[in-house]
């Protein structure tokens, strides 16, 4: 039954309100219009830029006036290029490798924070959200330092010990680095449906006299699957989409992915933009289908929601090995959090690039933070990636909550497409995206320039951030009794009065958490953020890498240590205020 | 049928974001900044009326693909001369200039006024029609052997290709200072040396000296002896300097003088003769936003003033002959320059890339 017939039902004969009653048939339908608003603004957001990279990719003249006119050809070239192959195993390799191992990681350390006795559980939930806040750039440029060849400290320690050294520059070491920059994801996700998942039937069945392997096997396991996979997804596809760890460590290792190749292509003379949009295409074909059977492994149960109902437990006991445990989350912190920083921090305070060693403590200096602040495009686009992220922040809270409220709350049609719109970008690589919106604004003829601003770094970050924010809204809004505002409205309550004074105090929590991710999505982007950026709207990721290029490393070392700071500073503060980021772990 | 019905609507909706989608195709972009507001000819204004106008537009963006001090350094002594002229330079690889100038061009949003950048890039800038020619009327002479097209001639320095090496790491490991290029493709040197991944001007310079078919040969056993790639002439000094790999054979003599003389233990290089040089040109952008302070950007950095605050500040070489250089660096009497050819065609210039990204297993 609709909203507005449960509420005629239910009025008494004597309510006062049969013209407060054509006022809300009124608001019901201006609803309907406001809801198919909202529905276009994402079916926009989400469909354009691919539809516009899938014709760009079938008409060569889209971007290039010298290029060849509509057809199959640039399919041809690319997809029957020798190398072609190799790419996309290679690709797969690498996206495939880290998603697995990044939720064995993330779902180990969540079931040790969720469901054991471990000690040093708010260490824990720290260890496990903190590498989300660190820009991928800038981890990828730590662990690029920390194993360099020869010089660098973890090398030289291994070199002391006896120890091969670890060639960082290879497959294995993409795969290493890129799992530390997705395990928080997968951590994310196992926590909130580990806390969520009903522990008693596990509690019964170990009553029952069940072993532990077949309470694993026959009860967590089930529960527990469509999330895992929904987390390897999301973790191939984030891998998929990278740029960070492609062009700063496989491009010197000769291993070159979807991401860097792209980035190449563009880079070509003539530049080859519907080579691009092949690519891409290619890309994206590749993580529908893994969306696509990620849902059939899972059943047809839908990917893990990351918020949910927590059920009081007993956690399993592990006696001993509880200290086990705790040394599996330091081990992580360690590799995860201390050892990128740690080497962040002593590179910025040395005045030129250089490996650990106890006589390079008296070259220690402040000059480099000195630079970085004094001049340079430091603060310029710091200030642009605030005020970007700042904006998709919003963006998102406005645009996920209004869809959720509408997929939830009422019963418009057409809403299965507006569903479909939002979660869609969730299977579309961001580098993808980034040139999707590009191609878009460069040939759209607008009155005015969205190309160049930030205004297309703000619509771009939303689009990926969109699926985020539906997961922490959605069922936020969905677990809002309907009787609330039904009470609101024959109190005399005015729609926008309900909104403001019973759903949005509840929702703060889940507000202030699809704000917080959808602000570090924006922070960390680097990938699409490369197609579209001018001198006019540079921003820091951005930054970082120009300067990497270049050799700056302490410069480099510098700007992550404080924008590390900036942004823990910031996420902290959002997230004590409002209690944000909890709703993501349960 | 309710659910055909929804289908249905769902690919008309399709049907119209393709549709809007090819009608962008028509977008087209136009314009010219060959004349300023005041109806000046810019191209044949004098520098006086240049300075002029360009106060009035008070700005210029620039893109330069130079090493990271390089442009800052030089951005302030020309806004000490100008003051009126605030600067925003934009600092990109050499070949993500064209990469920005081609999407700006589509986009109808022009917002660089001049970039500079070596000699292929340029070349690829000005066959892809993002420039503009400009005869400034100050001029340098061209040396013999290099030739540019007429309004393209603005070559502001001249890079030196030399081979950079870490002396402590050469006698750690018992190994010879590097005599030719050759070296490089020798098993002894597999693995220990970089190679910037753009540095297609060195291989220019490579058939200006050898011929066409040799030098390939000659990048091909280089490339196959498993070069470190690097994504700029700074990086590979920068790692060089740290001791991995031991040494480079693209960058410039600038940068490995400039850290050869904060810490000549571990930096040093070799000048060959003849001496590889790609000149680095700088060209007024089409329809550049700020036409004048752009052209008076060109004066300035080709007059004496701003090539000798170029060698002083950060250490390029310039084709005046009326200015103080480094000689460890640039000295004709001592290595004779020889230039790649700059007059590519596009086919020739595709191919170029190709050839060099090939032999370095670029996208491998």
């Amino acid at each position: 039954m609709a909203l507005d017939e449960r509420a005629a039902v239910r009025r008494d004969p004597g309510d006062p309100a049969p013209a407060e009653a054509a006022r809300w048939r009124r608001l019901v339908s201006a609803r309907g219009a406001f809801c198919a608003l909202v529905g276009l603004a994402v079916v926009y957001l989400a469909i354009v830029p691919l539809v516009t990279m899938i014709v760009a990719s079938l008409d060569g003249r889209f971007i290039d006036k010298f290029g060849a006119g509509w057809g199959f050809s640039y399919y041809t070239e690319v997809l029957g290029n020798s190398s072609f192959a190799w790419l996309l195993a290679r690709s797969c390799l690498y996206a495939g490798a880290t998603a697995v191992v990044s939720v064995i990681v993330g779902f180990a350390l969540a079931w040790l924070y969720v469901r054991t006795d471990t000690p040093g559980k708010a260490f824990a939930l720290v260890v496990g959200i903190v590498p989300i806040i660190i820009p991928g750039v800038l981890s990828t440029v730590a662990w690029g330092l920390l194993l360099s060849p020869d010089v660098g400290p973890l090398n030289q320690l291994l070199n002391t010990i006896g120890l091969p050294q670890f060639n960082i520059y290879s497959m294995a070491g993409m795969i290493f680095v890129q799992t530390t920059h997705v395990v928080p994801v997968a951590f994310l996700i196992a926590s909130a449906d580990l806390a969520a998942a009903d522990q008693s039937l596990e509690e019964a069945a170990t009553a029952s006299g069940a072993s532990r392997y077949n309470v694993l096997r026959l009860i967590t396991w089930p529960v527990v699957r469509p999330a895992l996979l929904g987390a390897t997804l999301l973790a191939f596809v984030q891998t998929l989409s990278s740029f960070e760890v492609p062009a700063l460590i496989g491009v010197p290792a000769h291993q070159t992915v979807f991401g860097s190749r792209i980035y190449q292509l563009l880079g070509d003379f003539p530049p080859n933009y519907a080579a691009v949009g092949v690519m891409g295409v290619v890309v994206l074909g590749i993580s529908v289908l893994g969306l696509y059977l990620s849902r059939r492994l899972a059943g047809g149960v839908s990917i893990a929601t990351i918020s949910g109902k927590a059920f009081k437990s007993a956690p399993w006991r592990l006696g001993k090995l509880r200290w086990l445990g705790f040394a599996v989350l330091v081990l992580y912190a360690l590799v995860a959090v201390i050892l990128p920083v740690a080497m962040l921090l002593w590179s910025a305070l040395l005045p030129h690039y250089d490996g650990f060693s106890a006589s390079a403590i008296h070259q220690f200096t402040l000059s480099n933070f000195s630079e970085v602040f004094s001049g340079g495009q430091f603060l310029p686009t710091l200030r642009n990636t605030v005020i970007a992220a700042v904006g998709t922040g919003l963006g998102v809270v406005v645009l996920c909550g209004l869809a959720a409220y509408f997929l939830e709350k009422s019963k418009v049609r057409g809403r299965s497409i507006l569903d479909f719109a939002a979660t869609v970008p969730i299977a579309v690589p961001s580098i993808v995206m980034g040139v999707g919106v590009l191609f878009w604004y460069l040939v759209i003829p607008l009155p005015f320039h969205v190309y160049g601003t930030l205004l297309i770094l703000i619509v771009c970050y939303i689009t990926v951030s969109m699926p985020y924010g539906m997961r922490f809204l959605r069922p936020a809004i969905g677990h809002i009794d309907n009787e609330l505002e039904e009470a609101a409205r024959v109190s005399g309550a005015r729609w926008y009065q309900g909104m403001t004074r019973i759903y949005l105090p509840i929702l703060v929590p889940a507000i202030s958490g699809a704000f917080i991710f959808s602000f570090i999505v924006a922070f960390r982007e680097l990938s699409a953020s490369l197609f579209l950026y001018t001198p006019q709207n540079a921003v820091i990721s951005v930054e970082i890498y120009q300067l990497f290029s270049y050799g700056q490393y302490p410069q480099v070392c510098a700007i992550g240590v404080v924008v590390i700071a900036f942004m823990v500073i910031c996420v902290g503060l959002v997230a004590k205020l409002t209690g944000g980021l909890r709703r993501g772990v349960a | 049928m309710r659910r055909g019905g929804l289908r249905s609507r769902c690919a008309l909706a399709l049907v119209a974001l393709v549709t809007i989608v090819a009608s962008a195709c028509s977008s087209a972009a136009s314009g010219s900044s060959g004349s300023s507001k005041n109806n000046v000819d810019l191209n044949t204004a004098s520098v006086a009326q240049l300075a002029k106008i360009a106060a009035q537009e008070g700005k210029l963006v620039s893109y330069d693909s130079a090493a990271a001090d390089v442009a800052p350094k030089l951005v302030a002594a020309f806004e000490k001369s100008y003051p009126g002229v605030k600067v925003t330079d934009d600092r990109l690889s050499a070949a993500d200039i064209p990469t920005r100038a081609f999407a700006e061009e589509r986009a109808g949003r022009y917002l660089g006024d001049v970039a500079g950048a070596s000699g292929s890039y340029m070349t690829e800038l000005r066959l892809g029609g993002a420039t503009e020619p400009y005869t400034p009327p100050t001029k340098i002479p061209m040396p013999a052997g290099l030739k540019l097209p007429a309004g393209y001639a603005t070559v502001d320095s001249v890079d030196t290709d030399v081979i950079a090496y870490n002396p402590a790491q050469l006698k750690a490991h018992n190994m010879p200072v590097p005599t030719t290029w050759s070296d490089f493709a020798k098993p002894a040197w597999k693995g220990h040396f970089s190679v910037d991944t753009e540095a297609v001007d060195w291989y220019a310079g490579l058939i200006a000296e050898y011929g066409h078919s040799k030098a390939l040969k000659l990048i091909q056993a280089i490339g196959n002896n498993d070069p470190v790639p690097v994504t700029s002439h700074s990086q590979a000094v920068v790692q060089l300097e740290a001791g991995s790999p031991w040494a480079t054979v693209t960058t410039f003599g600038y940068i490995a003088e400039r850290d050869h003389l904060k810490d000549p233990q571990h930096v040093a290089f070799v000048n060959f003769n003849p001496l590889i040089a790609t000149p680095d040109m700088t060209y007024v952008m089409k329809n550049a936003p700020d036409p004048a302070a752009a052209r008076l950007y060109i004066n300035w950095d080709l007059s004496k003033a701003g090539q000798q605050a170029m060698v002083d500040l950060v250490g390029l070489q310039s084709l005046r002959t009326d200015v103080k250089q480094d000689t460890n660096v640039w000295d004709p009497s001592k290595w004779t320059p020889i230039f790649g050819n700059v007059n590519y065609t596009t086919q020739q210039l595709s191919t170029l890339l190709s050839e060099f990204q090939s032999a370095f297993h670029v996208s491998s």
